[in-house]
């Protein structure tokens, strides 16, 4: 950062992301935020997951519940046997009025804010249908333009380098010049684990999870081991995905957020050359 | 091109940024879901949702059957 702004600093702009890119990606910011709120307000009408093809309610691998501890009644969640205290947050959420109220996930990022099962399916449904024209989009242009096999599938030097790159990267040194024409290796894996496998996980064990599929084709039952596993995995998958956007955004932002942001708008990316002797 | 026009976008698309997430914020807040063209809208995928289905599912096929041992008594015991 130090001299980011000097004059004699030489920069190049290169041309970045192509437009089916740059659209497939806003367009997927827009989805996921609206599945990931609907996804909330499905999942506080039973804020509970399972293993299998039965709810257990004795025994979830997650849940949110209230509950008694001595006087005071407690928001809790339960991940595998472990309770943890999340009142205010989950269990026993904060409302609008300032008062608790016992759900899953609080108000302020479900779909709608109140509780409304039917309404947040409608919101689910009409993006999931967004999301996976956009995912085909995406993924068609990405097999025949060669932007999966050019820019995103790493070499075998770049995994064989690996250790070297996770290193500059968690010293957040970021590569200059030539190099950062490219994705780095760890972009590269990060963005192919999404794209080819955590949101396809998603749209399976979502289509797993409805009763008229599973009729149609029983193996989504058989790949999952039930539908409440697939709800399980729909909630991991998510999860992911949300880890991911977060890291994503701190690096967006760490990296030259300017730079970063007009790069996926307009397409063009300024590069830092390694300084030279003059 | 000298550095006065690139503050003007900056400026311009955070002014942007701060308008789409005030109005996302607002819009979920004041109930968006309740606005009769949100609804129009939204409905227009449960009607794609019904006819995919009605092509992908054959008229014919039936839930999977689990036995006795696989199921839970009413209170999910």
């Amino acid at each position: 950062m130090t001299n980011a702004d000097s004059p004699n600093e030489k920069r190049e702009v290169v041309y970045r992301h192509s437009l089916p890119v740059r659209v497939t990606h806003w367009v997927n910011v827009v989805a996921l935020l609206v599945l990931l709120m609907s996804g909330f307000q499905i999942f506080n009408a039973h804020p509970a997951l399972y293993l299998g093809s039965k709810s257990n309610f004795d025994d979830p691998v997650m849940a949110m519940r209230p509950m008694k501890h001595g006087e005071e009644i407690l928001g809790v969640t339960t991940i595998a046997g472990w309770d943890i205290d999340t009142t205010n947050l989950f269990g026993l959420a904060y409302a609008p009025d300032g008062d608790y109220e016992i759900r899953g996930f609080p108000w302020s990022v479900t779909l709608p804010g109140h509780r409304d099962l039917s309404t947040g399916r409608r919101w689910h449904f009409f993006f999931a249908w967004l999301f996976v024209m956009n995912g085909l989009v995406y993924l068609i242009y990405s097999l025949a333009s060669g932007h999966l096999s050019k820019d995103l599938a790493p070499s075998r030097s770049e995994l064989k380098h690996i250790g070297t790159s996770t290193w500059e990267h968690l010293r957040l040194r970021f590569p200059k010049g030539e190099e950062a024409k490219r994705y780095n290796v760890l972009q590269k894996l990060a963005y192919l684990i999404v794209v080819l496998v955590l949101l396809p996980l998603m749209l399976a064990t979502g289509l797993a999870m409805s009763p008229g599929m599973d009729a149609g084709y029983p193996f989504l039952l058989e790949i999952f081991g039930g539908r409440q596993s697939a709800r399980t995995v729909h909630f991991i998958a998510a999860s992911g995905i949300v880890v991911f956007v977060v890291v994503h955004l701190v690096m967006v932002l760490i990296s030259g957020v300017w730079n970063n942001l007009r790069s996926m708008i307009t397409g063009r990316y300024a590069i830092k050359l390694p300084e030279t002797q003059s | 091109m000298n550095a006065k026009p690139k503050i003007d976008r900056r400026g311009f698309l955070a002014r942007g940024l701060a308008v789409a997430v005030a109005s996302l914020l607002g819009g979920c807040d004041s109930e968006l879901s309740d606005q009769p063209w949100v609804k129009r809208i939204l409905d227009s995928a449960e009607s794609l949702t019904r006819v995919a289905q009605r092509k992908l599912v054959s008229p014919t096929a039936l839930a999977r059957e689990y036995s006795e041992a696989e199921r839970l008594d009413r209170r999910g015991r």
